[in-house]
């Protein structure tokens, strides 16, 4: 192959989505080639810049995995805490500062397996914030343990004859404890994704987006498509839209992934809720 | 804390529609943006980096820049000329 020659242009061109990121010495950041986990990371910055939200009302929560190494990398208010706590902590941020914009990342061991009580407890209340479920259907960081989204006969290391247990389904879980908003979307489709995020961000009470994400080093190894390109092809291949999914029946639509926005309503703000209690009880005294 | 910014290369091609920036320092070769292309303009060199090799069809759909898992290549637009 001949590469194209440089242009000799000097630029004064500097990317926007770099001016959101702690870009010193953390560059380039720990995920492998072609992890899914930087495509939901940067639809998450165009969607905060297009809705303009200040670097200074915006928290970034997670707990513990490759997903939850996200707030690392983000140059505004982060937090990292244990392992499936992110929710219970943001609470407490959304509660004592109801005007920060709260963003909660974590996989789905992270958040379905031992953070799952404070999912359900955090939708059920409707506390104002984005919840990003990132799943590529293992524990990465720990080298591939089966986890709740881990379809049926896929390979995982603690699931060596493939599993057999039946998966979660994220987003019927958030719409049985109540959510305000709940969809899912893949990285195949960047425009959806930015798009879901910026519906999610602009939405009150507890929103989860579930976002079908490649692992390629892990679960795609342990399941023979080791290569990013095959794993978002993979990921594709299995992905219906809501609507299609309509005309489907339950054996068509066992090994799919159905995208689209599931619930969307209007409540109202746990942390509006508390305030006014918080009001009335100073005010009795 | 102040943050220390490093300041990465970038390699600039220039196309008819607009502008690719290249990091190669950020890049790892994962390949997702050359697969995405659709006009086949970049390929993965012996560095295991990506390069331009058509710098004459990029239509500056910014699939390639949307698709980076690690904030490598960018996409500048020319402006239209007014007619
Ligand atoms: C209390 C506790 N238990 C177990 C672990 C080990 N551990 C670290 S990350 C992880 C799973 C991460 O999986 P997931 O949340 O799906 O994130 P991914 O790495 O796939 O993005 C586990 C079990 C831990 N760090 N803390
Ligand atoms: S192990 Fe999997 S999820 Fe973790 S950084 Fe690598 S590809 Fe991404
Ligand atoms: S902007 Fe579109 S056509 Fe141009 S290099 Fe990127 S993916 Fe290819
Ligand atoms: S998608 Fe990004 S990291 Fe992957 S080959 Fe292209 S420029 Fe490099």
């Amino acid at each position: 192959m001949t590469p194209a020659k440089a242009s000799s242009r000097k630029t004064s061109f500097s990317p926007m989505i770099h001016s959101y990121l702690r870009m010193d010495e953390r560059f380039p950041h720990v995920w492998c080639p072609g992890c899914g986990i930087g495509i939901v990371f940067g639809a998450l910055i165009h969607a905060v810049h297009e809705l303009k939200i200040p670097k200074k009302k915006l928290l970034l929560a997670s707990g513990i995995g490759c997903t939850s190494r996200m707030p690392g990398y983000l140059d505004a208010d982060t937090f990292h805490v244990l392992h499936g706590r992110a929710l219970a902590a943001a609470t407490g941020v959304k509660l004592a500062r109801p005007d920060m914009e709260v963003v909660v990342v974590g996989g789905d061991g992270d958040m379905l397996a031992i953070g799952g009580n404070h999912f359900i407890h955090t939708a059920r209340r409707n506390i104002g914030m984005t919840c990003i479920v990132l799943n590529n259907y293992n524990y990465a960081m720990t080298g591939g343990q089966q986890s709740p989204t881990t379809p049926r006969d896929m390979f995982a290391t603690t699931a060596p004859y493939g599993a057999i247990d039946d998966p979660v389904d994220a987003c019927l879980l958030a719409s049985g404890a109540g959510a305000a908003f709940v969809a899912r979307t893949t990285t195949y489709n960047f425009v959806q994704l930015k798009r879901l995020i910026k519906t999610a961000l602009s939405r009150k009470g507890f929103r989860l987006l579930e976002v079908v994400a490649q692992c390629p080093t892990i679960f795609g190894r342990l399941n023979r498509i080791p290569t990013p390109k095959d794993l978002v092809t993979w990921i594709k291949a299995h992905t219906v839209t809501l609507e299609a999914a309509k005309k489907m029946d339950a054996k068509e639509l066992e090994d799919k992934v159905v995208t689209g926005v599931f619930v969307d309503r209007e409540v109202e703000e746990y942390s509006e809720r508390y305030a006014r209690l918080v009001k009335k009880v100073r005010n009795a005294h | 804390m102040k943050l220390k910014r490093k300041a990465f290369p970038v390699t600039t091609i220039e196309e008819p529609k607009g502008f690719i920036y290249i990091y190669p320092d950020l890049c790892k070769g994962c390949d997702l943006c050359v697969v995405l292309c659709p006009k086949d303009i970049l390929a993965l060199g012996d560095d295991l980096k990506v390069h331009v090799v058509n710098p004459t069809d990029c239509i500056a759909c910014y699939l390639c820049e949307w698709n980076c898992p690690d904030f490598a290549i960018f996409i500048e637009k020319k402006e239209k000329k007014e007619s």
